[in-house]
């Protein structure tokens, strides 16, 4: 039992991660959560690339002006949270007006978006050794080195986010749920809609910025999708998506620090397997409430 | 405001999707507390009408107004199978939609909007199954849940795409008579679309029927009369002593 004899000494050295990675599993399953219902979940696994794609690209861009030691400190995060931002923001608002204007189909669009998204990416920065490997440990979950700021801004930008969700989640649903209802009660369903994608876009952006992608889409879907399995109401699900989030991060973060695994894959392992064991035994109920 | 009133006016209204146009020109006015039914075959731009009506669609070209430019409380019952079964409302939930129309964004609802929530739910029989997941209903039980949802929206004018299709004879009925109850005690103006004439004959006084393109308007008696049927469908009927 090291962790929990080592989570109160005071040379305890991954607060950061762990308070990062409690508000990741706390916060994010709210997003998905609209994500699964409006059926986007493939949207919600391309959106983090596009979204770190953003990062790279902002990172790499000194090295076209012949620039190969690039910026530093403040000037670098600054440059990866915008480059986050605007291409979180272009990909789900473009995805969205085309979806409404009926061009394509969705999956195959979402689907270039993400391959190219990654490829681009690892093409921007093999240039730039420095800015790939900071790239690289992000792509991969690894959140050890994280400082008190990066927690700081993240918890500040995700919490408000997942309040205005929050407080606004009934208008969210209705234009998501029955858009021609809400049209003829007045409500301004565009903009309600492009509200909505611009907070899950900033969500996604905010989270990929501190752990990455692949912790991201973990914690924003699986923790729904097992929920799926045990509730049948939307409080419900908003309320056990989130219990299943913190109990899966903090598990993660447990078995990651006794095995000194990864933390991202390790969290994200956890709740694929809460996943499957709900799914199973869920099943197994089901057939002894039949018979 | 007098009974006799325009609340819907519709002038040289053009709709379709994207750049395909199904319905040009079209001309009609409907005044408060009449009770319309539209009619016309699978695709001939029904549903397409009373989208662009509500705003959900944009009009290709003319002019939708409501209450003689000043506007009005309108509410839409749509074909309840174009409600997504993936999000886990009850009953209830869906019907508290309604009131999004009267409370500010986020805003709690008070006791006397609970109240009304229940007393609309009673009033179309929804009552008993309030708690129950809406996606599990029947589809006469879910027809009566979307009605119950326009109510709380206190509507001036109610518009309804197929509310009875799918529904058994019984259940047709009962919301059929409702939606009477409400047009002729409420005075609540009604447009519907349907496809079923006998439920259209019994509760509209005024139809209007697109057919090939065009928009026919008349009374229902003169525009479901048996001769004009046959012309409008090509149908030959048999007569009732073969029957």
């Amino acid at each position: 039992m090291h962790f929990f004899q080592d989570l109160f000494n005071e040379g305890f050295l991954l607060w950061n991660s762990l308070i990062l990675c409690l508000l990741v599993g706390l916060l994010c399953p709210l997003f998905g959560a609209f994500l699964v219902l409006k059926r986007m979940v493939f949207m919600g696994v391309a959106l983090p690339h596009i979204s770190s794609a953003g990062i790279a690209f902002a990172l790499s861009m000194h090295v076209w002006y012949g620039d190969y030691e690039g910026a530093h400190g403040a000037d670098q995060r600054g440059l990866a949270i915008a480059g986050a931002v605007v291409f979180a923001l272009l990909a789900i608002l473009g995805v969205a007006w085309l979806e409404k204007r009926r061009r394509g189909q969705a999956d195959s669009r979402i689907g270039t978006l993400y391959v190219l998204a990654t490829a681009g990416s690892l093409l921007l920065l093999s240039k730039c050794q420095p800015a790939e490997r900071g790239w690289l440990s992000l792509f991969k979950g690894d959140i050890i080195a994280v400082s008190g700021g990066d927690v700081l801004l993240s918890g500040v930008v995700l919490g408000v986010l997942w309040l205005l969700l929050l407080i606004f989640r009934k208008d969210f649903y209705l234009v998501s749920y029955d858009p021609e209802m809400a049209a003829s009660i007045g409500k301004k369903v565009v903009l309600w809609e492009m509200l909505l994608h611009v907070i899950i876009g900033l969500s996604i952006a905010a989270s990929v910025f501190v752990v990455g992608p692949l912790i991201t889409f973990g914690f924003m879907v699986l923790p729904v999708m097992t929920a799926l399995t045990v509730v049948r109401s939307m409080g419900g699900l908003l309320l056990c998506s989130t219990v299943f989030g913190i109990v899966c991060a903090f598990v993660g973060f447990w078995l990651a620090y006794e095995q000194d695994l990864p933390i991202g894959p390790s969290g994200v392992s956890v709740a694929g397997g809460a996943l499957v064991l709900a799914a199973v035994m869920g099943g197994v109920v089901r057939r002894l409430w039949k018979k | 405001m007098s009974e006799s009133s325009t609340i819907l006016s519709v002038r040289a209204l053009s709709i379709g999707y994207g750049q395909k146009t199904l319905l040009e020109g079209l001309d009609f006015e409907i005044r408060r507390g009449e009770f319309v039914g539209i009619l016309g075959s699978n695709g001939s731009g029904k549903t397409t009408l009373v989208r662009t009506i509500i705003g959900s669609l944009r009009a290709q070209g003319g002019k939708v107004e409501f209450g003689e430019g000043k506007g009005c409380r309108k509410a839409y019952v749509p074909q309840r199978d174009s409600l997504d079964d993936g999000f886990l409302f009850s009953a209830r939930e869906v019907v508290e939609m309604g009131f999004y129309a009267r409370c500010r964004p986020g805003a709690p609802l008070s006791r006397e909007d609970r109240e009304e929530i229940v007393a609309a739910m009673q009033r179309t029989g929804c009552a008993s199954f309030a708690s129950s997941s809406y996606r599990e209903l029947s589809g006469g039980q879910k027809q009566r849940v979307l009605v119950a949802r326009a109510l709380v929206a206190r509507p001036e004018i109610l518009i309804l795409d197929e509310p009875t299709s799918g529904v058994d004879a019984a259940a047709a009925k009962a919301i059929g008579d409702l939606l009477l109850e409400l047009n002729q005690k409420d005075g609540v103006t009604i447009l519907m679309v349907n496809h079923d004439l006998e439920s259209m004959r019994r509760l509209s006084r005024r139809i209007l029927w697109i057919e090939n393109q065009k928009l026919l308007d008349g009374p229902t008696d003169s525009l479901l009369s048996k001769d004009r049927l046959e012309s409008l469908l090509s149908l030959t009927f048999e007569r009732e002593e073969n029957a």
